[in-house]
C-alpha cells in the first residue's frame, strides 16, 4: 500500500497568490484598497498618482495617522488589521477595510514601497516589499502620513497580467473609482494624476456639491436637489430633477456608511421613487448617502465588498421612498429648455428662485458647460470658498450671464469663475398653486394657457386629466380589500429550488396580493387563490415573474396594477382636441392642486411647461429689466 | 360550371357555413366558401382550421365543376337576392351570378387551394337527441376559459360513455359537469373546442331529430340534418376533475332556493360598483340561516345593498363572499324552478344542482362547483 499522498498543503508563496486574486483583480483594486485604507487612516488629503503613460506605477499617499516600523511589518502579513479585533466586532464595523487582506494580497502579486511617518515621530520609515518578502524598514526622511507605491503590478502572475483591458479602460476604471470615493467623502480633498495631468481634484470643503461641481460640472448641479431625511435612518444626498435623466442606472451611486456599494435593491427603490416621473426606460442620477447602524447590515458578502446586504429592507425601503419623495415634491416647476436661446450649449433649464436646487452664479458671461470637462483650473477651489462668504447675501440667481451669453454668443467654453451659492434656504413649500393662476385659453384645443406674476405657463390638458385620474384610481386601489379568488382547480407550479425558497419567504406577502400559495413536494406549489382583478389563467404566469422580481430585487413588484391604472386614466380623461369650457380648466387647475406629483402626467411626459418673465425679456432681446 | 338554385336554399347553406370561414388566418383561401356542384346537389363547406362545415342542398345542376368564393361577400350578397332562381356561370376566374334581370361577375379563387375535407371512415358511433345535446353543450360551456393560455381548459372535456354522455369545463376558478343521455357505446374521452360545439348547438335547432355523432382518432363528426360539422381535438391531459368535487360526507348545509329570485337578487347586488378600475368586481356576500337567505353588498363611499330571499334550509348557518358572475353563470343556464346550493362550510367549496329527482350526487344531470372569494379587511 505505497500510494504517494495527492493533497498537499499549498505552500505560503502560491496560497498568497491565490488569494491576491480575489482581492486584487486589477490596478482598481489596488488604487481601491489603498484609497480606503488612507481614508481609515484619518486623513484629510489623499493623492493618487499614476506616472507616465500607463500603468506602471500607483502611488497613493495621504497625511493620515502614519505606522509606526513594526506595524508596518505587521501589516503585509495576511489577516493582519488594525481594524477589528474579533469577530463580534463584525457587526459594528465602521471602517471600510477590515479583513487584512489588501495590503498582503497587493504585495504578494507587486513590488511594494510603504514610506510612514506617526505624525509628531522624529523620522519617517521605508520598508520595500518584493513579491510579498519584506525588508528590513529603513529610517528616512518624508512627511506625515502614509505613501504606498506599488510598481509592476502583476510581474509575477503574467496569467492575470494577460486579462487586464488596455491602459485607457483600466484608467477609466480608476477615475469612476475616485470620483466615487471624492463624492463619498466630501470631507477630504482628493487628487488623480494621471500622466502629469491632474485629472481630478476636490477640497475637502465637506460640502458635497462642491464635490459635484468640481467633477461634474455646474450644469448638472442646477438640476440636483438635496435629500435630507433623519428620521428612522439619516439618508442625504443628491437626486436629480426629473428634468435631468440618462437611459441607464449608472448614475446610482450608494453610499453606505461611506462605502460605495451596488445595490439592487435599493435602485429598485430608487426605481420606484421616480415611477410616473420620468419616461419609459429613463433613470434619474442619484447619489444617496445612507447611515445605517453597522449591525443591520452585513458587507461582509463580497472580498470586494461591493455588495451589501439588508436586515430590514422594509424599513429601508420606506425611509428612502419618503425621503426622496419629500426632496422631489418641494421643487419649483422647472421652465421648458427653449431651443436654441444663446450660444453653443447654452440650452439649460433655468431654476426659480425659492427652490431647493442648487443656484449657481457666474461673474463671467463666459461659459456655461465647460466645468463638466475633467480638467480643473487649480485656481477653481480657491475661488469658490472665496465666493462662498462673498455671496451669502447675494440673489440665488442673476439673470445677467444669461441675457449676456445671448449677446455674444461667440462667448468661448473654457476658463469658467463660476461660482456655487449653496442656498440652504429653508425649504419654503414652493410647489406651485395651480388653482391660483389666471386663465388665459385654449390652445389648439389641447393646450390650456394660464399665467401668473412669475410667468406663462402651458398645460396639457389630457397629461393633466390623465395624472387627476391616474392618482386618484390609485388611491382608490389602495383603498380596497385584498380579494381572492379560489380556484376549483389548483394551478400546479414548478420551481427551481431557488425560486421555491424565495416564494416560501414571501408567503406572507403574497397572502396581502391576494395569492394564496401553499408548498406541495419537493419543488412544487400549489396556487390555490389569485387576486380578483388577475385575468383568467394568467395567474401562474403573474406569479412566476412576481418572484423573479423578488429574487432581483429583494421585493415584491409595487406596480402591479399600473398598466391598468394608465389605460383606465388614459382612456377616461380628456382628449386633445377636446374644447374646454373656462369652467373645465378651473376644475382641472384645482383638481391639480390635490395631485401628489402634479408635474408629470403618469407616464412620466411633462404636464407643464414655464417660461418665465425673465425669460420673455431675454427673447426680446431686453436685458435691462 | 353551370346551375340554378332557389335564393332559400342558398341563404339556408350559406348561413349555416359561413360561421366556419376564418376570419383572422394567414391563409386568404380560408375566408372563402366552396361551393361543389355535382349530381344535382350543392356542397357549401367551408373551414378555420379548428372546424369544418359542410351543408348539401338540392339544385339544378347543368355543369358540374367546383368554386370558392369570398365568404363574407357571398353571405352578404345572398342575403341580399330577391326571392326566386339563381343562375350561376363559372368561366375560367369569373363566376357570374344572374337573377331577375340583372347579373354579377366576382373574381373566384383557386379551389385547388382549399384544403381537403376530412373524410369520414369510422362507421357512426351513436346519436344524441338534440334538446339535450343543447341542454349539456349550453350548461357545459359556461364555465369554460375564454383565453387560451391552456388549451386544454378551453374546450369541453367530453366522455362518451355507454348511453351516457358527460361534459366537463373549468376555467380553474369553477367547474361544471353535465351528464345527458346517448344512444351509443362507451369511447375514447376528447378535449374538444367550445366555441365548434356551441356553433353546433346553435345549428341544431330542430328538437324531433338527433346529433348523429362519429369519432374518429383525431376528429369529431357531428352531423345535423344535411349539414356536417368536423371538429379538431385539444390535445393534452385534462386534470381528474372528480378530485375537486366535495364527496358527500363533506357537505354541512344545503338550501333549496328559488332560482329566476336569486338570479334578481345576485343582478342588483352586483351592481354596486366596487373596484377602483373595472368599476364592479361583482362580490357578493351570501349567508345562509334558517330559512332566510341574505344577499349584501356594501362598498364604503359608494353604498349598500340587503336583500333577504326565504329558502328551505337545513344544516350548519354559513357566510361566504362570492364572484356574483360565477355564480349567475350557472343559474342562468340551468332550467329547474329551483336549485339546491350545498357548501362544505364557510369560504370552502360549494356546488348548486337542480331541484330535481335523482338518486344520488353522482347522478344529478348538473352540477356546478363554486368557490368562494377571500376578502380581507
Amino acid at each position: 500500500m505505497d500510494q504517494q499522498t495527492k493533497v498537499k498543503i499549498l505552500d505560503p508563496k502560491t496560497a498568497n497568490q491565490i488569494a491576491a486574486g480575489e482581492v486584487v483583480e486589477r490596478p482598481l483594486s489596488v488604487v481601491k484598497e489603498l484609497v480606503e485604507n488612507a481614508i481609515d487612516s484619518g486623513a484629510g488629503r489623499i493623492d493618487v498618482k499614476i506616472p507616465g503613460s500607463g500603468i506602471h506605477k500607483i502611488q497613493v499617499s495621504d497625511n493620515g495617522c502614519g505606522m509606526i516600523p513594526e506595524d508596518m511589518l505587521q501589516a503585509v502579513k495576511r489577516h493582519a488589521t488594525s481594524k477589528i479585533r474579533t469577530l463580534e466586532d463584525l457587526d459594528m464595523l465602521s471602517t471600510l477595510g477590515f479583513r487584512g487582506e489588501a495590503l498582503p494580497a497587493i504585495a504578494a502579486v507587486s513590488r511594494m514601497t510603504i514610506t510612514s511617518r506617526v505624525p509628531g515621530n522624529i523620522s519617517a520609515y521605508t520598508l520595500k516589499i518584493e513579491g510579498g518578502q519584506a525588508e528590513i524598514p529603513q529610517e528616512i526622511g518624508a512627511p506625515d502620513g502614509t505613501t504606498v507605491v506599488v510598481e509592476d503590478l502583476f510581474y509575477n502572475t503574467p496569467a492575470r497580467k494577460k486579462f487586464l483591458k488596455s491602459d485607457t479602460w483600466e484608467m477609466g476604471l480608476i477615475h469612476e473609482l475616485m470620483e466615487k470615493m471624492a463624492i463619498s467623502h466630501p470631507e477630504i480633498a482628493f487628487s488623480l494624476t494621471q500622466g502629469s495631468k491632474i485629472t481630478l481634484k476636490t477640497n475637502g470643503s465637506n460640502q458635497l456639491a462642491q464635490v459635484v461641481l468640481s467633477l461634474y460640472g455646474k450644469d448638472l448641479l442646477s438640476n440636483m436637489i438635496k435629500v435630507e431625511w433623519l428620521q428612522d435612518l439619516i439618508i442625504n444626498g443628491l437626486v436629480s430633477l426629473p428634468d435631468l435623466n440618462r437611459s441607464t442606472r449608472q448614475h446610482y451611486d450608494f453610499f453606505i456608511n461611506g462605502r460605495w456599494v451596488k445595490s439592487k435593491e435599493l435602485a429598485a427603490i430608487v426605481d420606484e421613487a421616480y415611477h410616473t416621473l420620468l419616461p419609459h426606460k429613463r433613470y434619474p442620477l442619484v447619489m444617496l448617502f445612507l447611515q445605517i447602524h453597522p449591525s443591520q447590515i452585513d458587507v461582509n458578502v463580497h472580498p470586494t465588498k461591493m455588495e451589501v446586504k439588508f436586515k430590514d429592507i422594509k424599513t429601508v425601503k420606506g425611509t428612502l421612498l419618503s425621503a426622496i419623495s419629500a426632496a422631489l415634491r418641494k421643487k419649483e416647476v422647472a421652465a421648458p429648455r427653449l431651443g436654441n436661446l444663446g450660444g453653443g450649449g447654452q440650452n439649460r433649464p433655468v431654476n426659480t428662485p425659492g427652490s431647493d436646487a442648487y443656484h449657481i452664479e457666474e461673474k463671467s458671461a463666459r461659459n456655461s458647460a465647460a466645468n463638466s470637462s475633467l480638467t480643473i483650473k487649480e485656481p477653481l477651489i480657491g475661488d469658490l470658498l472665496q465666493s462662498l462668504y462673498q455671496n451669502s447675501t447675494s440673489p440665488a440667481y442673476d439673470v445677467r450671464h444669461d441675457q449676456n451669453a445671448v449677446l455674444s454668443p461667440d462667448a468661448g467654453l473654457i476658463g469658467s469663475d463660476a461660482e456655487i451659492a449653496l442656498d440652504e434656504k429653508t425649504a419654503k413649500d414652493e410647489q406651485i398653486r395651480f388653482s391660483s393662476l389666471q386663465v388665459l385659453g385654449q390652445l389648439g384645443g389641447s393646450y390650456i394657457a394660464v399665467y401668473n406674476e412669475e410667468g406663462l405657463y402651458l398645460i396639457d390638458q389630457h397629461a393633466a386629466h390623465e395624472r387627476i385620474l391616474y392618482e386618484k384610481l390609485k388611491k382608490r386601489v389602495l383603498a380596497e380589500n385584498v380579494k381572492s379568488h379560489m380556484l376549483a382547480m389548483p394551478l400546479t407550479l414548478n420551481l427551481t429550488q431557488r425560486e421555491k425558497l424565495c416564494l416560501v419567504d414571501m408567503i406572507l406577502d403574497l397572502h396581502k396580493l391576494g395569492f394564496i400559495v401553499e408548498e406541495f413536494g419537493n419543488n412544487t406549489v400549489l396556487l390555490r387563490g389569485v387576486p380578483d382583478w388577475v385575468q383568467n389563467s394568467a395567474a401562474d404566469d403573474l406569479l412566476l415573474s412576481l418572484i423573479e422580481d423578488m429574487l432581483e430585487t429583494g421585493q415584491t413588484n409595487p406596480y402591479l396594477r399600473e398598466e391598468e391604472l394608465f389605460m383606465n386614466a388614459c382612456k377616461k380623461a380628456v382628449k386633445a382636441n377636446m374644447r374646454l369650457q373656462e369652467s373645465d380648466i378651473i376644475n382641472l387647475l384645482a383638481e391639480l392642486d390635490h395631485c401628489q406629483n402634479p408635474l408629470t402626467c403618469p407616464h412620466g411626459r411633462p404636464l407643464i411647461i414655464k417660461i418665465t418673465l425673465s425669460e420673455i425679456r431675454r427673447r426680446f432681446l431686453r436685458g435691462g429689466i | 360550371m353551370k346551375f340554378n338554385c332557389q335564393k332559400e336554399d342558398l341563404l339556408y347553406a350559406v348561413q349555416a357555413v359561413v360561421r366556419a370561414v376564418s376570419t383572422k388566418n394567414t391563409l386568404p383561401i380560408l375566408e372563402g366558401i366552396m361551393i361543389c356542384a355535382k349530381a344535382n346537389k350543392l356542397s357549401f363547406r367551408a373551414t378555420d382550421l379548428e372546424m369544418a362545415m359542410e351543408c348539401l342542398v338540392d339544385a339544378d345542376v347543368l355543369e358540374e365543376g367546383t368554386v370558392v368564393i369570398s365568404g363574407r361577400y357571398f353571405y352578404d350578397l345572398v342575403k341580399h337576392l330577391p326571392f326566386g332562381n339563381v343562375y350561376f356561370e363559372k368561366t375560367g376566374e369569373q363566376l357570374t351570378i344572374e337573377y331577375d334581370q340583372s347579373h354579377i361577375s366576382v373574381h373566384c379563387l383557386d379551389p385547388d387551394e382549399f384544403p381537403a375535407l376530412p373524410q369520414m371512415e369510422e362507421d357512426i358511433s351513436g346519436e344524441i337527441p338534440i334538446p339535450i345535446f343543447r341542454r349539456i353543450v349550453r350548461q357545459s360551456s359556461i364555465a369554460a376559459a375564454t383565453d387560451e393560455v391552456r388549451p386544454i381548459f378551453s374546450g369541453i372535456y367530453t366522455q362518451f360513455g355507454d348511453n351516457q354522455i358527460t361534459m366537463v369545463t373549468t376555467d380553474t376558478h369553477r367547474l361544471a359537469l353535465c351528464k345527458g343521455g346517448w344512444k351509443g357505446k362507451a369511447a375514447q374521452t376528447y378535449i374538444l373546442p367550445t366555441h365548434t360545439m356551441q356553433e353546433i348547438a346553435r345549428l341544431a335547432i330542430n328538437e324531433e331529430e338527433s346529433v348523429i355523432v362519429t369519432l374518429s382518432k383525431n376528429q369529431v363528426f357531428f352531423a345535423i340534418g344535411n349539414i356536417i360539422v368536423v371538429t379538431r381535438v385539444i390535445n393534452g391531459q385534462y386534470p381528474d376533475y372528480k378530485q375537486v368535487l366535495p364527496t358527500e360526507n363533506l357537505f354541512v348545509s344545503q338550501c333549496v332556493v328559488n332560482r329566476q329570485r336569486l338570479i334578481e337578487a345576485l343582478e342588483r347586488a352586483a351592481l354596486l360598483p366596487r373596484d377602483a378600475i373595472r368599476g364592479k368586481s361583482n362580490v357578493v356576500k351570501l349567508a345562509w340561516q334558517k330559512d332566510l337567505l341574505t344577499l349584501s353588498a356594501d362598498v364604503p363611499d359608494v353604498g349598500r345593498i340587503k336583500e333577504e330571499i326565504p329558502i328551505s334550509f337545513q344544516g350548519k348557518e354559513i357566510v361566504s363572499n362570492y364572484n356574483a358572475k360565477y355564480l349567475l353563470d350557472a343559474l342562468r343556464v340551468m332550467d329547474s324552478e329551483n336549485v339546491v346550493m350545498r357548501l362544505t362550510g364557510d369560504n370552502t367549496p360549494g356546488i348548486i344542482v337542480p331541484d330535481a329527482a335523482y338518486e344520488t350526487l353522482a347522478d344529478a344531470p348538473y352540477t356546478y362547483l363554486v368557490l368562494p372569494m377571500r376578502v380581507r379587511v
